[in-house]
């Protein structure tokens, strides 16, 4: 038998990382604004279009079934169809859209693995 | 007006026979467009929610609401949606009602354990004295209480309300009011009378004989074999036939294939086959003398939900030979001779009746008018596509006829709208039961019943047979 096991022991260790300036404890927790690493541009994108799906301005965005393709209604639809309302959605989303056609991480909503 | 025509001829039927034969020929369509093309749907996904064709619906009508609400209660009035609502301050709200129905069937209520119900005996009207009213935008819903008749409202409806929120969370309308009238083109002035025959309800395969005379003296009146030459004259003013839905009988769509065992029904053809045939011939003799627009109805065989589509023209071989047979949806739109008509088969109006205390069908039709769209209670209550695009009941302009099928009875009114709208409202009735259809007359904007009753054995009068009112 080893040492006693405890609670924490269940939790994933996680090594203390050295701040920028080398500092180790006691730094302050980094300033608002400020990422730790900047984010990838594809993750940048999705999260452009995340906020897309959740902004409720431009309508409903459910997705019901598994098939992207034959369901619900894909991201492009929604700003689609927000155009033609007059909501005057971002055009930077049709754009990240237009260039990744066929991914579904790009063109299908947030739920649309979930089925609804 | 038809038969004031009809009488102005010299009689000629009990004359001898004449080396010429008169001939009159149809009065010509001069324009005709087919304006249904909102309604037909191309490739169909059934996999989405019906929020989306609710949210659509709250965002086109809302301008329309707005600008409606700042004419009747002047333009100071704040508009402001539900999540701005303060207590106590006089606001107007525009947003999609739904009303809250005890008697409403639900199929949750049915099959749920805990409740042990039996299904519910269908009624005629589901309303209840009880019944609430709840307001709803894009993000919120509070309930209305106040002066507003919840009796006459049905869920879908999307109006403006005045009043204030109070402090239990309800909100106390004063008035409310709806998005009114489309705008709409003006009538073309036409020279000649023409006519054109709004019939519904032909009721084919009911089993019944005695219909089917009064189906077959409709085909001769409109094809001019019936009458005098003056009848024949005035015939032939009628430039086009709208068939309004429920060709078919009630009786074609028995369910007995379902409930018995399968050995029982395997060489039984389905009623309707036998109906539909029926209904070719009777087309072949309308379409070769006169243009007919077929529209289906509630126990023909197309799709169920709304909007319904053109039956197929692989069931009537004989009458697609002639191009005058034009299969069309069921809400139909389409502008003859610069007359626009809009028309559904009746299953709006039929559903409205059920959860409305309106009685009278063409209070219903006019309603639907004023509230600028064909069927509100299209998802809730009545089957419908889902849209996700737009909502294509919604009034884009204001016809110039507007009319329904299938009513018990008939019903026509000239209706006028705020800004000097002039609607024709029809009810077009049953042919199987009231053996009447209805002519319009495009020039004067004018509708006559005109009835073809036959001479049944329980008739003691000979009163039946004859044409105009």
């Amino acid at each position: 038998m080893g040492r006693k096991r405890l609670i924490t022991d269940s939790y994933p260790v996680v090594k203390r990382r050295e701040g920028p300036a080398g500092h180790s404890k006691g730094e302050l927790a980094p300033e608002l604004g400020e990422e730790p690493q900047p984010l990838s541009v594809d993750e940048a994108e999705l999260e452009l279009l995340r906020q897309f799906d959740l902004a409720w301005q431009y309508g409903p965005c459910t997705d019901a079934s598994l098939l992207p393709t034959l369901a619900g209604i894909t991201r492009l639809q929604r700003w689609h169809r927000a155009e033609q309302m007059g909501l005057e959605p971002p055009p930077e989303v049709r754009q990240v859209l237009q260039t990744h056609p066929g991914d579904p991480r790009f063109q299908c909503s947030l739920w649309h693995l979930y089925p609804l | 007006m038809f038969s004031e025509q009809a009488a102005q001829r010299a009689h000629t039927l009990l004359s001898p026979p004449s080396a010429n034969n008169a001939t009159f020929a149809r009065v010509p369509v001069s324009t005709y467009t087919n304006s249904s093309q909102p309604f037909r749907l191309g490739e169909r996904s059934f996999s989405r929610q019906y929020a989306h064709i609710y949210a659509t619906r709250l965002l086109q009508m809302r301008p329309f609401l707005v600008s409606r609400a700042k004419q009747h209660w002047g333009g100071g009035v704040q508009v402001k949606k539900l999540c701005e609502l303060q207590p106590g301050e006089k606001c107007c709200v525009v947003g999609t009602l739904f009303k809250a129905m005890p008697l409403q069937p639900s199929i949750l209520r049915e099959i749920s354990e805990e409740h042990n119900l039996l299904p519910q005996p269908p009624r005629s009207k589901y309303i209840h004295p009880d019944d609430e009213l709840v307001l709803e935008d894009e993000l919120q819903r509070i309930k209305l209480e106040g002066s507003i008749d919840a009796s006459k409202l049905v869920t879908g409806t999307v109006l403006a309300v005045l009043g204030s929120a109070r402090d239990s969370g309800k909100f106390l309308v004063e008035d409310h009011c709806f998005a009114e009238l489309a705008p709409q083109q003006p009538a073309p002035a036409l020279d000649t009378d023409r006519f054109v025959l709004l019939v519904s309800g032909l009721g084919l395969g009911g089993g019944g004989g005695e219909s089917l005379l009064g189906t077959q003296l409709l085909v001769d009146v409109v094809t001019g074999q019936l009458g005098d030459e003056g009848e024949q004259c005035s015939a032939a003013h009628v430039s086009r036939v709208i068939l309004a839905g429920n060709l078919l009988s009630h009786n074609t769509q028995s369910r007995d294939s379902i409930n018995k065992a399968k050995y029982l029904t395997k060489k039984t053809q389905a009623a309707s086959v036998e109906a539909v045939k029926m209904l070719d011939e009777i087309l072949l003799q309308l379409s070769a003398s006169v243009p007919v627009d077929v529209m289906p109805g509630e126990f023909d065989p197309t799709n169920y939900t709304l909007p319904q589509q053109p039956l197929h023209p692989c069931m009537f071989p004989l009458a697609t030979a002639y191009s005058t047979l034009q299969l069309v949806t069921n809400p139909y739109q389409a502008t003859i001779d610069g007359v626009r008509f809009l028309g559904t088969s009746g299953q709006n109006v039929s559903d409205i009746f059920r959860y409305s205390s309106m009685e009278d069908h063409l209070e219903i039709l006019e309603w639907t008018l004023r509230v600028r769209h064909i069927s509100p209670t299209a998802p809730d209550t009545l089957g419908c596509y889902p849209f996700y695009k737009t909502d294509p009941f919604i009034f884009p302009e204001c016809p110039h006829v507007y009319f329904c099928g299938n009513t018990p009875e008939f019903g026509s009114k000239i209706f006028r709208g705020p800004e000097d709208q002039r609607v024709l409202l029809v009810a077009v009735p049953d042919f199987s039961t009231t053996q009447t259809a209805c002519l319009v007359n495009l020039r004067s904007l004018a509708c006559q019943p005109i009835s073809f009753s036959g001479f049944g054995a329980e008739d003691e009068d000979l009163g039946g047979l004859g044409l105009g009112p």
